[in-house]
């Protein structure tokens, strides 16, 4: 079954027929994190980098922000059953147009905030597809927690 | 580079060859754009149509709206949201069948345009609120249409699509300058070639014209014009109806000063803009 992860979501899943999808992932992140043992994967969206710009809002969504969706995401599938030591994580995204403007600061802030949560948690990020600047849509399959990305009609397997 | 030298002429030519609006839209839109016009006289031009009044109670009953209660005619409508509100809601029902539309060169599935209309015409005036900048009425309007020049060239892109895509991978080639240089023309300037054709005021024209490179207008200052080339940009960064051209448009420094926005203002931008998608998302999946 295909869920379909919006803007600002997050999803996870303990069923190997499952495939995750994110569209249209611009300035903003597609994390996808996956126990191999267990089975468990997450998929997010994030829009934002820091949830220090709306703390009150990253309580009641914190799929908005990078910093608060993986951690809530981490958090929510160990609740399901994955080993937190298991875990590997898979990025996509951080497009930015030339030059240095408010774009390009958020997308490098975006893979910052990433790093940080993912070291605080001993998660190691293993594969990116990040910057330029096209849209990506990003899929997670669970079947073999294979994250695959699509850009300008083209894909290629994170790895 | 281009496809043949008469490319940009082509695209020209089939603007000019689109069935305009009809007779009674185009007494719609001079009635809007008439800062005299009373909402009696708008109630009745639009009673006279029934798929516009379909189509305004589509709307006036959507969350884009604030509509909560039911709103069952036009009259009703009129009276819940008064003259301002009754123009952006009569442009959005004029333009529906329009930015509906799928458009495949550009990657953008049905709706998916209107999603990014909506959200930069609704949030142009929200993120105007936001900043304490007075803007006009027509801001909504010349946001909502501010890429119908995309329906235009994505019938063309279709054919161009690998050039556009290589061209506009080269290192500093905004995706309006690869428009450009392999078609002749770009969708900013179709764009206001087909609103001039269906007679809407210049001051919309401008902004849909210039809204990538808003530096290049030589005019007298258009805060519209400043105010929809943010909101757009925030739209692009939020994924909000992003297609093959990503996020490869250059932000004016010009605007960024004049606007004086902050970093954290235009992540507030982004939140803003976030809400009025998530408001809406059931107008553009029903659309």
């Amino acid at each position: 079954m295909e869920h379909l992860v919006g803007i600002s979501e997050y999803k996870l899943t303990n069923s190997d027929q499952d495939i995750m999808v994110t569209y249209s992932v611009s300035s903003c992140l597609g994390v996808t994190l996956f126990d191999p043992v267990n089975n468990i994967g997450g998929l997010l969206h994030s829009m934002l980098p820091s949830s220090k710009l709306d703390p009150q809002r990253a309580k009641t969504h914190p799929g908005i922000f990078t910093d608060s969706g993986v951690t809530k995401l981490i958090e929510m599938m160990v609740d399901l059953g994955a080993d937190a030591s298991k875990l590997v994580a898979k990025v996509a995204g951080a497009a930015k147009p030339e030059g240095n403007n408010l774009v390009t600061e958020i997308s490098s802030r975006h893979y910052q905030a990433l790093n940080q949560v993912l070291d605080e948690n001993q998660i190691p990020l293993v594969a990116a597809d990040i910057g330029g600047t096209a849209s990506r849509n990003v899929y997670l399959y669970m079947e073999d927690g294979k994250t695959l990305v699509s850009r300008a009609g083209k894909q290629s397997v994170l790895n | 580079m281009s496809i043949e030298l008469s490319q940009r002429e082509e695209i020209i030519t089939q603007i000019d060859e689109l069935d305009g609006l009809p007779a009674a839209a185009s007494e719609l839109v001079n009635k809007i754009n008439d800062p005299e016009i009373s909402i009696q006289d708008l109630v009745a031009s639009i009673e006279l149509d029934a798929a516009l009044t379909a189509n305004v109670l589509k709307w006036a009953n959507s969350p884009a709206f604030g509509g909560i209660h039911e709103i069952g005619t036009i009259r009703d409508a009129a009276v819940r949201l008064g003259l301002q509100q009754m123009r952006q809601l009569i442009t959005a029902s004029l333009a529906l069948p329009i930015i509906s539309q799928a458009v495949p060169g550009y990657d953008l599935n049905a709706g998916r345009l209107l999603e990014r209309s909506t959200v930069v015409a609704m949030g142009s005036i929200e993120i105007a609120k936001f900043l304490e900048i007075r803007i006009p009425e027509y801001t909504f309007t010349a946001g909502l249409l501010h890429d119908v020049g995309k329906i235009i060239l994505g019938r063309f892109v279709g054919t161009a699509c690998n050039m556009l895509i290589e061209e506009a991978q080269k290192d500093g080639i905004p995706f309006n300058k690869a428009e450009q240089n392999v078609l002749g023309i770009d969708h900013a300037e179709a764009g206001a070639l087909l609103l001039s054709s269906w007679n809407f005021p210049a001051t919309i024209v401008d902004v849909v014209r210039w809204h990538h490179e808003p530096d290049l207008y030589e005019g007298d200052y258009h805060t519209p014009l400043d105010i929809v080339h943010i909101t757009e940009l925030a739209a692009t960064c939020c994924g909000l109806g992003v297609g093959i051209d990503g996020v490869n448009y250059a932000p004016s420094s010009m605007v960024l000063h004049r606007l004086n926005i902050s970093q954290r203002q235009f992540e507030h931008c982004m939140l803003i803009l976030a809400d009025i998608g998530n408001q809406t998302k059931a107008l553009f999946n029903a659309a």
